[in-house]
């Protein structure tokens, strides 16, 4: 008996350490709730966040401030919840700026890491919007640079790629709920292959 | 059947126990590799490390931000606490320096909002009843012996200036004089 339940706690301990590190390291998103495509955890950063969050926060988003210094957004899939793709066009558009002090929307490849293309146009800030033209101010994603006059950034050699907004210094009504952020829209506009 | 029911309890139990012991080493694991990458790329303990501006080979933390310059200082207070030496910027843009443990939690966080001179002076300790603070303009207590302070600071949309780089050169840290 009491090998068996030496046997049954071994295989438990191992059973539940396999799945939490599955489950961090593999599909686990830091989302605690979603404004469209965009997701977000106001818990990121807080020490009273449960283990799980910790946990993924350290896997994916190491040293990440909280939210009184910066809300993060992270987005993952279109506005029709398609998974953004290298080798499709998108359109993000900033029906207003993000009401806060300063912000960035940076793409990141697959790894998690800026994609390593040599076209160096990973992101667009609070800065570029200022310089911007347009009104609202859009931002095309693609491969290769289009043939249309909006700011580019880069998804080349970036696979299942993911954008994060960061909100430095955000507005109270925003850190206190992230609905009323009033984020871009992502629009697939055709993918290779495809129109 | 008594003694199934048994096993099969041992098993979950030691399931959640596993489950929230992964969890709970997780945080500290990834800090730790995060903290040996950083000193394996030229960063000692207890000084600061002006990193490069980021690009596509930056590789030390996942999701660096392109439109930040860092500084690091990867710190051990576990001997002597630390004072740290924060310049804010001269041109209004937003910069912190925020405190990580060794389980990678953010403890602290100091940002320009939070002060009003242009030069902010910090110690760092463990414990502070094992000694008097005073040399500083803050105090802040570290939970762990170990741990990461990380200044950030916003560059402009053509990226870092002359003057950027040589305002940003003033964020030191090292052992506080006792």
């Amino acid at each position: 008996m009491l090998i068996k339940a030496g046997l049954a706690v071994l295989s438990g301990l191992i059973c539940g350490g396999s799945t939490a590190a599955w489950l961090v390291f593999g599909p686990m998103e830091m989302g605690g709730m979603a404004v469209g495509p965009w997701k977000t955890n106001l818990l990121i950063g807080d020490t009273n966040a449960d283990p799980m969050i910790r946990a993924v926060v350290a896997r994916r988003g190491l040293m990440a401030l909280n939210r009184s210094e910066t809300v993060y957004f992270d987005a993952t899939t279109d506005d029709a919840g398609r998974r953004l793709r290298e080798d499709c066009l998108y359109r993000v558009s900033f029906a207003r700026e993000p009401d806060a002090r300063w912000w960035s929307m940076t793409l990141y490849a697959e790894d998690n890491f800026l994609a390593v293309n040599g076209d160096n146009t990973h992101s667009v800030t609070a800065d570029h919007a200022a310089a911007s033209a347009e009104d609202p101010m859009a931002v095309l994603i693609a491969a290769s640079r289009p043939d249309l006059p909006s700011y580019w950034l880069s998804s080349r050699n970036s696979g299942a790629f993911a954008l994060t907004l960061r909100l430095y210094q955000a507005s109270a009504a925003i850190t206190a709920d992230p609905a009323v952020a009033g984020l871009p829209t992502i629009e697939r506009l055709s993918c290779e292959g495809q129109t | 059947m008594m003694q199934r029911a048994i096993l099969i309890g041992a098993f979950l139990l030691a399931g959640l126990l596993g489950f929230w012991l992964t969890l709970n080493w997780v945080p500290g694991f990834i800090m730790s590799r995060a903290t040996e990458r950083v000193t394996a790329s030229g960063a000692s303990i207890n000084l600061a490390t002006h990193v490069p501006p980021v690009d596509e080979t930056s590789r030390g933390v996942v999701r660096p931000s392109p439109d930040i310059l860092y500084s690091i200082c990867p710190f051990d207070v576990s001997d002597v606490p630390l004072l740290i030496e924060v310049p804010w910027p001269e041109d209004g843009s937003y910069a912190s320096l925020s405190f990580y443990d060794a389980n990678s939690n953010n403890f602290a966080v100091i940002s320009d909002r939070d002060v009003e001179a242009d030069f902010t002076t910090v110690s760092l300790a463990h414990r502070f009843e094992s000694y008097v603070p005073g040399e500083a303009d803050r105090n802040i207590s570290s939970p762990t012996q170990t741990g990461i302070a990380l200044f950030r600071r916003i560059v402009g949309a053509s990226g870092p200036t002359e003057t950027t780089l040589q305002e940003r050169a003033a964020f030191r840290c090292g052992p506080l004089a006792q």
